[in-house]
């Protein structure tokens, strides 16, 4: 049984079939590297898995439960995180708090049980930790306003490993970085995989995901194109017809 | 000496019903345009029963009950909706109040509810009952703020989608600021009612709703003492100077809009910042 399955699911907004019949599955202490132009469905895909849009037709199963019509809150319990494609820093918080809100979020299941908790301090070395182990522990009392992309994409990324999730969504972490912090960026998502940990990267740098994911997945026009070894999906012809949009010969 | 009870009265009842505001406002970040309405249930439902023989201390209690079970109802109807479509919402749910009081004839129709009893003690009792439940009302704040329920609600209020994918339950964390804060107010209104003496529909329309508004913005959202000085300040405004109370929607009015536009952060922030450059010397 995979750690996620998603099965032949399909969106429709308006008139436009965003994602059709898709059906993809990550395993447990995997990276899958999940690509396609622009247009292809990838966001939406992952806000399908997120549960912040529901597919109309398929379903999603984590952790083998099915959770296609589970609110977001209740997904995030289960063990599913997202870092966003538009950073979302709080921005009345620090870095630290930013962290710290996500990694005390069991004192937040219910109104009451958030009343009855004053202590912060417990959240915070754990946020502090986070934001060491992502190479930001130099900005903790930064406000996002006061550091640059790269710093509040690395914060996301703790936010989201604060929540101990069991798998992680990455929506284009990379993109607006430079080359360097790109690859520094791609080093440190590679480390996240462990026993307990997988990771599904939504990326837009081809390079950098065939750098470190083992496995890719290609959509196209909200369908699913091909998933197999990263080298062989480099390889083939139909990625780089759904890129370069080239004929066969 | 009666004088300065009836101001330091008016000021502890402004600041209990600007900091029921600020919790729903403040912290939570839902704007509010109808928050005299629940101000209204309390003072009708704490009138009627000390009408009835009750002591206001327990009086009190069913006008905040009543208060919040509306702030509950309005809350569960305001949940779909956001920013300046929750101020519409909340505006219309204070032209209903007032519209429903007006019919009601048990109410006192349009001319509402005369001959509220004074409470035991006279003006000292009202003014010590209104400072205590003040102090407390302050208390729960500073405590909400520093719990993870206030970490919560500045979560919401900055980006509730965010707040979301950290599995925060923003519906029911938005319903529960609804309910303390319009219970707060119900109690504020409730004290209120006796201190006037006399309640009619107009007392809770559109302009106290923002006058409360302005205190909270003039104050600085989210923070309690700000808001808490600009409520005592504008409470006793209109008692020091009648062209205040004659231009009352006009003067608040200015002041939200004036506040907004040069110093949104309030009288808290603008403190803030000169503590800052003061420390930085």
């Amino acid at each position: 049984m995979s750690l996620l399955e998603v099965q032949n699911v399909s969106i429709r907004f308006g008139g436009v079939d965003a994602v059709r019949g898709v059906s993809l599955a990550v395993e447990e202490q995997q990276l899958l590297g999940f690509i396609g132009p622009n247009g292809a469905g990838k966001t939406t895909m992952m806000r399908i898995i997120m549960g912040m849009v529901r597919p109309q037709q398929g379903s999603v199963e984590f952790r083998g439960k099915d959770i296609t019509q589970w609110s977001v809150q209740h997904r995030v319990q289960l063990g599913l995180a997202l870092a966003q494609q538009i950073v979302k820093p709080l921005h009345s918080l620090t870095l630290l708090d930013n962290v710290a809100l996500a990694a005390g979020a069991r004192h937040m299941r219910n109104p009451l049980q958030a009343f009855l908790n004053v202590d912060r301090s417990e959240a915070r070395d754990q946020a502090r930790n986070l934001l060491d182990f992502v190479g930001i522990g130099n900005v903790n009392n930064a406000f996002p306003s006061e550091v640059p992309l790269g710093f509040i994409k690395r914060m996301e990324v703790a936010r989201a490993l604060a929540l101990e999730p069991g798998l992680l969504l990455l929506d284009e972490p990379l993109a607006g970085l430079n080359q360097t912090e790109a690859r520094d960026l791609a080093d440190l998502i590679a480390s996240l995989v462990t026993p307990s940990r997988s990771v599904l990267l939504i990326e837009h740098n081809i390079g950098e995901v065939a750098r470190i994911c083992s496995e890719i997945y290609v959509q196209e026009n909200g369908q699913r194109l091909m998933q197999d070894k990263a080298e062989r999906v480099m390889a083939s012809a139909a990625l780089r017809q759904a890129y370069l949009g080239e004929h066969k010969a | 000496m009666s004088y300065e009870i009836a101001v330091l009265t008016s000021m502890s009842i402004a600041i209990l019903f600007a900091l029921s505001l600020n919790l729903i406002t403040g912290f939570c970040g839902q704007v509010s345009l109808g928050h005299a309405a629940f101000y209204g249930i309390g003072a009708y439902v704490a009138a009627m029963l000390t009408k009835a023989d009750l002591a206001l201390p327990i009086a009190l209690i069913p006008a905040a009950v009543m208060a919040g079970l509306v702030g509950v109802l309005v809350g569960i109807a305001s949940l779909r909706v956001r920013h300046d479509f929750l101020a519409i919402t909340t505006m219309g749910v204070g032209f209903l109040f007032v519209g429903i009081v007006r019919k009601q004839d048990a109410l006192g129709g349009e001319i509402g509810i005369s001959g509220i009893p004074s409470v035991a003690f006279g003006r000292p009792g009202l003014l010590l009952l209104a400072l205590v439940c003040m102090v407390l009302f302050i208390l729960l704040s500073i405590y909400i703020r520093r719990s993870w329920l206030g970490f919560a609600f500045e979560s919401i209020s900055d980006d509730e989608d965010t707040a979301r994918t950290f599995g925060i339950d923003v519906s029911k964390f938005k319903l529960l600021a609804f309910v303390v804060g319009t219970a707060g107010a119900g109690i504020a209104g409730g004290l209120y009612a006796h201190h006037i003496r006399f309640i009619g529909p107009d007392s809770f329309g559109f302009v106290e709703s923002i006058t409360v508004l302005a205190m909270v913005i003039v104050g600085g959202i989210g923070s309690i003492a700000g808001v808490a000085v600009a409520a005592a300040v504008l409470a006793t405004l209109p008692l020091w100077l009648q062209f205040v109370d004659d231009y009352k929607l006009l003067i608040y009015g200015s002041l939200i809009f004036i506040t907004m536009r040069f110093a949104p952060t309030g009288i808290a922030g603008i403190v803030h910042t000169l503590w800052q450059k003061r420390q930085a010397k």
